[in-house]
């Protein structure tokens, strides 16, 4: 059974297609602004005026025909509305077209459901760390519960807003971890409350300290030490509650090796597991809304057209769970 | 260390540090030590443990000034991170509730007793932090109980959603709504964190 899953919560247009056994097209457009932030609706325009060049693309790669389509998946929330709204326009016109079923899909499940795929983790607590998300993630009395999350801006989001004001273009985070090499400690906030976190201490403090002269490799280098042991912390915290021994890491951040490190030493010395997905189904990608709908679509779950509307602030306690 | 200390007990290890039985001067005593975390460099990992430790002390001192019972303190090393403090020869509400023995015969006065003194911790405005149902000790005074608030240091100065969080947290962990509504029944301003323990609930992000 073939599913094709299209991705675009944000900045990334990704398109997948996989069956039972492999993931056989995984390709992607990413949108990146010229100056600032992500502009929604420009973010959805790269959307649509990508989408089916990808989309040709990705049959290419995968070497089928349109026919050979069983399933359309795609990322149904949460995300940016204008984004969510052309792909999920998409879906339904190619799920139309070729008269296939439909399965909105949640996209930080997939984060997870991708990494339980590609490697051996059976039953992992996902730290999920992005631009936009920064959770803690595990399946937990029958359905997926955020155990620990940001109070305030995602962890790529403070990466980022930093890398902006200091005048490194977008993404920073891939910068600011080569900086952060060569960087010495400066103090910033650690702010850790019970199984949560925040971020926009650490970026006044880290901008307040690059105005007054600190170098920009120590603050990069700082940055990240404080970030990513708050992160260890509550996903330490998280095993601890959940007795789970398995830790998964997804998102855009989670390429970074000094997070790897700092998460993998947590781990093995609490004797558990830790697993890293390849970068290319770190970030948002296809292929993890294509797996994931295959996934729900066997256990019997479909969207028709009237529950296709995008949910933008889709929660992942909402979905209810036949897979596992 | 300077201390009459040996072990005597199993320790137990959480995400924040070991805990161990001993003796302090023929006392019996529990020293919390918090230990290095590897994963952090060592200028934070010091930071944040002598914040932690610190912040653990002043609350208890503050919860005592409430009329909180809380285990005395006996001796706090800043070198090791660590706090030596009363051993309380008591029972966790969670074990006190997970007798089994005990199923018909489980004392409402007590639970009500519970809420009183929560009021009067959030009443001063404290929040714990980690309010779990293992970190309340009943311990049997007489004929009646004491009740022992322990460990303090996820804790601080908090406003109606920090009191709020520690309630729902002692719910989920109690397992048993019939006898949590008991310990609210008695909770000073107890309409007050209804409303916002539904809100926060309505979230869905509390566990």
């Amino acid at each position: 059974m073939i599913s094709l899953g299209i991705e675009g919560t944000a900045h990334t247009l990704g398109i997948g297609i996989v069956d039972e056994e492999n993931i056989i097209a995984n390709v992607s457009h990413m949108y990146a602004p010229l100056s600032g932030g992500i502009h929604p609706r420009e973010a959805a325009e790269h959307h649509s005026s990508n989408l089916s060049e990808l989309l040709e693309r990705s049959i290419k790669e995968a070497g089928i025909s349109f026919e050979d389509i069983d399933i359309v998946s795609f990322s149904q929330g949460p995300g940016l509305g204008p984004c969510l709204r052309t792909v999920a326009t998409a879906a339904r016109a190619i799920a139309g077209h070729l008269s296939l079923p439909l399965v909105g899909v949640n996209h930080c499940i997939a984060h997870l459901e991708i990494g339980r795929r590609v490697t051996d983790a059976v039953d992992p607590v996902l730290l999920y760390t992005s631009g936009g998300n920064t959770q803690i993630i595990t399946y937990y009395n029958g359905k997926y519960v955020v155990i620990g999350e940001t109070e305030d801006i995602g962890i790529g989001n403070m990466l980022d807003k930093f890398a902006r004001f200091s005048g490194i273009p977008f993404p920073g985070g891939p910068v600011i971890e080569n900086l952060a090499r060569k960087g010495r400690y400066v103090n910033l906030p650690y702010s850790v409350k019970g199984m949560n976190v925040s971020f926009s201490g650490i970026l006044t403090a880290a901008t307040e300290q690059l105005k007054s002269g600190k170098s920009l490799e120590d603050i990069a280098y700082s940055i990240q030490e404080h970030a990513f042991a708050m992160l260890c912390e509550i996903t330490e915290r998280a095993m601890s509650f959940t007795g789970k021994k398995e830790v998964l890491i997804g998102g855009g951040v989670a390429r970074n090796m000094r997070l790897q490190d700092m998460v993998r030493t947590m781990v093995h010395e609490r004797n558990g597991k830790f697993y890293v997905p390849p970068d290319e189904l770190c970030v948002d990608n296809g292929a993890m809304i294509a797996h994931t709908g295959l996934v729900m679509f066997k256990n019997g779950v479909r969207t028709e057209i009237k529950d296709s509307k995008i949910k933008p602030n889709y929660r992942i306690d909402d979905v209810v769970v036949r897979w596992r | 260390m300077e201390i009459n200390g040996n072990i005597t007990d199993d320790s137990i290890t959480g995400a924040e540090g070991t805990i161990e039985k001993i003796d302090f001067y023929r006392m019996p005593a529990v020293i919390k030590i918090r230990k290095r975390k590897s994963y952090r460099i060592e200028e934070i990992d010091t930071k944040v443990r002598m914040e932690r430790l610190k912040k653990e002390i002043r609350l208890m001192h503050k919860a005592k000034y409430a009329n909180i019972d809380i285990p005395h303190i006996y001796y706090v090393s800043f070198k090791d991170m660590s706090i030596i403090m009363e051993y309380i020869d008591g029972e966790t509400l969670k074990d006190y509730l997970s007798n089994t023995k005990r199923q018909n015969d489980i004392d409402i006065k007590l639970m009500s007793y519970i809420g009183k003194k929560l009021g009067m911790m959030h009443g001063k405005g404290i929040y714990h932090g980690d309010l779990t149902a293992s970190n309340i000790i009943l311990f049997p005074d007489k004929s009646v109980y004491r009740i022992y608030f322990i460990d303090f240091s996820m804790g601080g100065d908090g406003d109606l959603e920090d009191f709020a969080i520690d309630m729902l947290t002692l719910k989920k962990t109690m397992m048993n709504d019939a006898l949590f509504e008991e310990i609210m029944k008695n909770y000073d301003n107890f309409e007050n964190i209804s409303k916002k323990m539904k809100e926060i609930e309505k979230r869905g992000r509390y566990l």
